[in-house]
């Protein structure tokens, strides 16, 4: 599949500093246009919801604006891609606990809980190996396998499927679940544009996920 | 322990889009444009990059914006901002213009709630507060101004009441160290990097790889901020670059056959083989 006849929209979810995003997947090769309240066609091969911010930040925009109910009917589509990113994948979840207990897009069955103080930082903050899973898309990922990327938060994601578990990552003693993907639906952690070359490597890689 | 890796962060002072390089944060020198040489430490496998326009806090200013947003097109790694930060809406501007952190100083001295603030609105992580410790008979304070105003408060304190407010990273630069290349301070950096339980980075004296090996060896930090031992060896690849303001004269010496140096894979390398955990790959 060529990559630079695939379109990816990016959701502004206003609080979030997109830019970065919206640069890294233009310099994977992507069409790339921004997803807002002026902007809300949901037509694109893939659709990226970012994440910076807090949990009920981010959905109380996706309420306001009915973007709950239109990521839901894109997802009905045969061809349809969501990719969350880091707070963007945790929003895909059933609920988290942030503050406050906030229900998220209910897209994946799963929690969203803090870290515990393990003898390390709350905040996992830096570059961090992934280890992925084996699964029918492993050959398109395994070159990711033990590489690091960039990671920034305090609460990780708990699928309550083991199997849509895509990738784990380890926070001093912690194992987590550092890529989702279930059906059409993925998410990474870690920040791929902010992880370097390999980051933008990655980006490139998510169009293996629309076959 | 932590067990992340530890970050190398090339440390870039910002006037005007140029970087300047100060001794003990005075006397500036114009070393290049600030944009190539965050694209060098980028491809040469840096792990952040930190922006600091130091004559932003002296008069209140911030044109910074432009300026990071070239940055962001080309760099995709974090990229930390501070320098006359005061308000939320300076962070929330900096931060849109593409930038990940945003580091405090003068402002969280003024006013320390202002910290708790940012943090709530724009998260802990993203807030990282810089404290410039001089040392003045044996005793450190904090500073402000690149050390031009000294603060009666000790830097112990002032690390873990800035932690207890919501700053999420601590960058510990020594005043009296910077810019000369003669070493960290070990004992403030150890200090600081042991009282607090978020990341603290350390900054200011990195003179060679020993120098840095022993930083991180001796103390909890999670990164190191370097700037002139990488400055100087980049600006070599830049021999056609001629200011027009500023103390030029040191760049009349610029050796224009000397071969482009990857330092950062260096020191890399060299850390990796003395068991230090980096990034490092190929």
């Amino acid at each position: 599949m060529k990559i630079n006849n695939l379109s990816i929209g990016i959701i502004n979810l206003s609080v979030s500093n997109i830019l970065s995003v919206y640069e890294g997947c233009r310099k994977a090769g992507y069409n790339v246009e921004v997803i807002d309240k002026k902007n809300c066609k949901f037509k694109y091969d893939i659709i990226i919801v970012p994440g910076v911010g807090s949990f009920s930040s981010g959905m109380k925009y996706f309420n306001e604006n009915n973007f709950s109910e239109k990521i839901k009917d894109y997802l009905t589509k045969p061809n349809a891609l969501v990719y969350g990113i880091c707070l963007g994948m945790q929003l895909l979840f059933k609920k988290s606990y942030e503050f406050k207990e906030t229900k998220g897009l209910n897209l994946v069955n799963g929690d969203v809980k803090k870290f515990k103080n393990n003898k390390t930082f709350v905040t996992h903050l830096g570059w961090n190996k992934v280890f992925l899973e084996e699964n029918e898309y492993f050959k398109y990922f395994k070159k990711f396998e033990k590489k690091n990327f960039y990671f920034v938060h305090s609460y990780f994601v708990k699928p309550t499927n083991k199997n849509e578990i895509f990738a784990k990552s380890k926070h001093g003693n912690k194992k987590f679940c550092s890529i989702v993907k279930k059906n059409n639906i993925f998410g990474t952690q870690f920040h791929p544009e902010k992880s370097g070359p390999i980051g933008i490597e990655f980006l490139k890689s998510i169009k293996y996920l629309k076959n | 322990m932590n067990n992340n890796l530890i970050r190398i962060i090339p440390f870039l002072d910002i006037k005007n889009g140029l970087l300047i390089k100060g001794i003990n944060l005075e006397g500036l020198r114009i070393i290049g444009k600030a944009e190539n040489f965050s694209n060098v430490y980028y491809n040469n496998g840096a792990d952040e990059i930190c922006y600091i326009d130091n004559v932003a806090t002296l008069y209140g200013t911030n044109n910074l914006s432009k300026f990071i947003t070239n940055t962001a097109k080309d760099v995709f790694i974090p990229l930390s901002v501070g320098g006359g930060v005061r308000s939320i809406q300076d962070i929330k501007s900096i931060l849109l213009a593409g930038a990940d952190k945003i580091c405090v100083n003068s402002a969280a001295i003024e006013n320390i709630n202002f910290l708790k603030v940012a943090s709530r609105i724009f998260g802990s992580a993203n807030i990282t507060v810089i404290i410039q410790a001089i040392k003045i008979d044996n005793k450190y304070f904090i500073s402000s101004a690149n050390g031009r105003e000294i603060h009666k408060i000790n830097p112990f304190d002032w690390a873990k009441k800035v932690q207890d407010y919501g700053a999420g990273e601590i960058v510990v630069t020594s005043v009296n160290n910077e810019g000369l290349k003669g070493g960290f301070d070990l004992k403030l950096t150890k200090k600081i990097s042991e009282i607090v339980s978020i990341p603290t980075i350390a900054h200011g004296g990195a003179g060679s790889f020993e120098d840095i090996y022993n930083v991180v060896k001796s103390s909890k930090i999670s990164g190191v901020g370097i700037a002139s031992l990488f400055h100087y060896e980049t600006l070599h690849f830049f021999p056609k670059f001629k200011p027009n303001t500023g103390n030029v004269e040191f760049l009349k010496n610029v050796n224009k056959k000397k071969n482009k140096i990857n330092l950062i894979y260096k020191l890399k390398k060299y850390l990796k083989s003395k068991k230090i955990n980096v990034r490092y790959e190929n």
